[in-house]
């Protein structure tokens, strides 16, 4: 049994505003605004307090992807380094 | 700002109940800054503070609905408090299992959020201790005195200038205790285009104010975290007025008051008239 909250910054843009996950027994439930941080004083956009939704997306890519003829398929880091580098 | 010593009066409670509690819902400073946080027997009480605040009560109902055996207690203000009996009347909080360690806001903390009622009501809250000295209510807020001064035309006009502010960012409904409805009005097409901004005007905000009658309890979260400082308890405070001269409802006053609307009009006769 543990709620805490994490502090971090939004991704979204450059705005940098300060965000809140909410964390219940290691997974991340929510945001919150962080009120005491100097850019967002508390107040966040849509995609802030949207911010937790894609942590655990299905869609979210995971791994790097190689193009092999018509698709992707999953690679490691050493994989795809090798091909671009 | 509320004194060191009720700081410390409310740490040395918080440890003592912990014994008997699963853990207490409160705010931590820590270096990163200062969030909602669930204490536990064990844990640093000297980072328990009080301000700056968060909607608690969300905090407690998500908690309770996790763990359906577990006994919580809060760390509750007068707004806390107020949020949690209305959540308690839509089953979103079990009051039970619910142990309320209250503090009294001051007079300036009252006075800042024009709050009506600065402590919590312990006779909502029989098993509750407030610590701090409860002062009186702050005065109403300025803003709407010169509303209802406006004609139709210039309420309007206020409005339509205020709303254009909106970055359609659902931060009051997202922060708001009492909006929990897995199903929002706010995201049915019909109502609220998604992707497009901005807001429809007017029915974006009122469609929000309209739910918040017999709910708002005046904590003035949302407009604490409105990107574009629209004074939007201004709309619920007059919502809160209306329906406590229509039907003497006050939202978050009484435990045992059911919400207007949930009952027949036979039930909760209309017995004010608007203007």
């Amino acid at each position: 049994m543990e709620y805490k909250n994490v502090l971090t910054t939004c991704i979204y843009c450059g705005c940098g505003c300060g965000l809140y996950f909410e964390v219940l027994d290691g997974e991340i439930v929510g945001v919150l605004p962080s009120k005491e941080h100097p850019i967002s004083r508390g107040s966040l956009c849509i995609k802030g307090w949207n911010a937790a939704s894609f942590v655990n997306h299905p869609d979210r890519l995971r791994t790097p992807l190689i193009r092999r003829g018509d698709g992707f398929e999953n690679a490691t880091w050493d994989e795809a380094l090798a091909l671009v580098a | 700002m509320a004194g060191p010593d009720i700081v410390e009066e409310i740490r040395a409670h918080v440890a003592e109940t912990l014994q008997n509690l699963d853990g207490v819902v409160a705010l931590r400073r820590t270096t990163e800054g200062t969030a909602p946080h669930l204490f536990r027997e064990g844990d640093d009480l000297s980072q328990l503070v009080l301000e700056p605040r968060y909607p608690l009560a969300s905090v407690v109902s998500l908690l309770q609905k996790r763990y359906p055996e577990a006994r919580f207690g809060i760390v509750a203000r007068g707004c806390d408090a107020r949020a949690l009996v209305e959540m308690t009347k839509r089953n979103q909080v079990d009051p039970d299992r619910l142990y309320l360690l209250g503090m009294a806001c001051t007079t300036e903390e009252a006075e800042e959020c024009y709050c009506p009622d600065p402590a919590p009501d312990t006779e909502n809250w029989p098993a509750a201790v407030v610590i701090g000295t409860p002062v009186e209510g702050g005065p109403p807020n300025p803003i709407v005195a010169e509303y209802e001064k406006m004609s139709l035309e210039e309420r309007r006009a206020f409005w339509q200038q205020q709303f254009l502010k909106c970055i359609k960012c659902y931060g009051c409904r997202d922060f708001c205790p009492e909006c929990f409805c897995e199903a929002c009005a706010l995201e049915d097409p019909l109502w609220v285009e998604r992707g497009v901004l901005g807001p429809p005007f007017p029915m974006y905000h009122l469609i929000r104010a309209m739910h918040m009658a017999g709910r708002c309890v005046a904590c003035r979260q949302c407009e604490l975290v409105c990107p574009s400082h629209i004074p939007l308890t201004v709309l619920y405070d007059l919502i809160r007025r209306d329906v406590g001269e229509l039907v003497g409802y006050v939202p978050g006053a009484d435990i045992s008051a059911a919400p207007p609307l949930s009952l027949t009009l036979e039930e909760a006769p209309v017995r004010g008239k608007l203007e």
